[in-house]
């Protein structure tokens, strides 16, 4: 049996929301952007 | 260095605000806020940076290494994504960055390679690495993280943060040491 593929956001895909903590201590939510044009880039220390 | 990006978006940020781009940073980092907190400090932009610690996004997109950008419309549909190699120094993804602005649209496909059958599995592995690394437990940290990165070894995501936990001075005294890099991976480490 096949194992199924994890579908990953597409482009044309609705972003899925997720909330991480912000250097300053509040919550973001990737939802609180709406109505806005986002660009989300990850960065690394390493 | 992708560390070393933020100053740049922050430009493009103060350019575009009055047209409704919104900017956020992510620092993708098991060791938290403390690793991300001097870049943030010196660029110190306006827009917020928050701190992925357990590996959540890459869990959620699919993605083996950083410097990304996805770029998120208005309705909160994505347009764009690239993963592992976008940096905003580089013309060709200014020109990106500086498209979207413009005109909320991007053209130009995004390849991406994401996933696999291994990816979910070693996401899980490193969570739990990350449990013990959270309570101190460095020894249990290290085995589940070193059983992740032969799970899944184009996954840079996990194997650069193990080898940051393990060799902070490779990373962190002074500018990131890719020579070094380049032998770990010839032994394979």
């Amino acid at each position: 049996m096949a194992a199924p593929t994890t579908q990953f956001p597409k482009v044309g895909d609705t972003a899925p929301d997720f909330t991480l903590d912000s250097l300053g201590g509040r919550p973001v939510a990737i939802s609180s952007y709406k109505g806005k044009k986002l660009v989300v880039f990850m960065w690394a220390s390493w | 260095m992708c560390r070393e990006q933020l100053p740049v978006w922050q430009q493009f940020y103060s350019r575009h605000k009055a047209q409704g781009v919104e900017v956020l940073s992510v620092a993708v980092d098991v060791q938290g806020p403390e690793k991300a907190r001097p870049f943030a400090d010196k660029a110190k932009p306006n827009f917020p940076t928050v701190v992925d610690q357990t590996n959540l996004l890459s869990r959620l997109f699919g993605f083996k290494a950083v410097p990304n950008a996805i770029f998120i419309d208005e309705r909160g549909v994505i347009r764009y994504a690239k993963y592992g190699g976008f940096d905003i120094r580089k013309p060709e993804f200014a020109k990106i960055a500086e498209q979207w602005a413009a005109t909320s649209s991007i053209e130009g496909a995004s390849e991406n390679k994401l996933g696999g059958a291994d990816h979910a599995k070693a996401v899980a592995l490193f969570q739990k690495g990350q449990e013990h690394y959270r309570q101190g437990r460095m020894g249990e940290a290290l085995t589940l993280w070193r059983e992740a990165v032969a799970l899944d070894p184009d996954n840079y995501v996990i194997r650069k943060q193990v080898w940051a936990v393990e060799n902070p001075d490779k990373f962190y005294a002074g500018d990131v040491d890719y020579a070094w890099q380049r032998q770990q991976m010839d032994k394979g480490l």
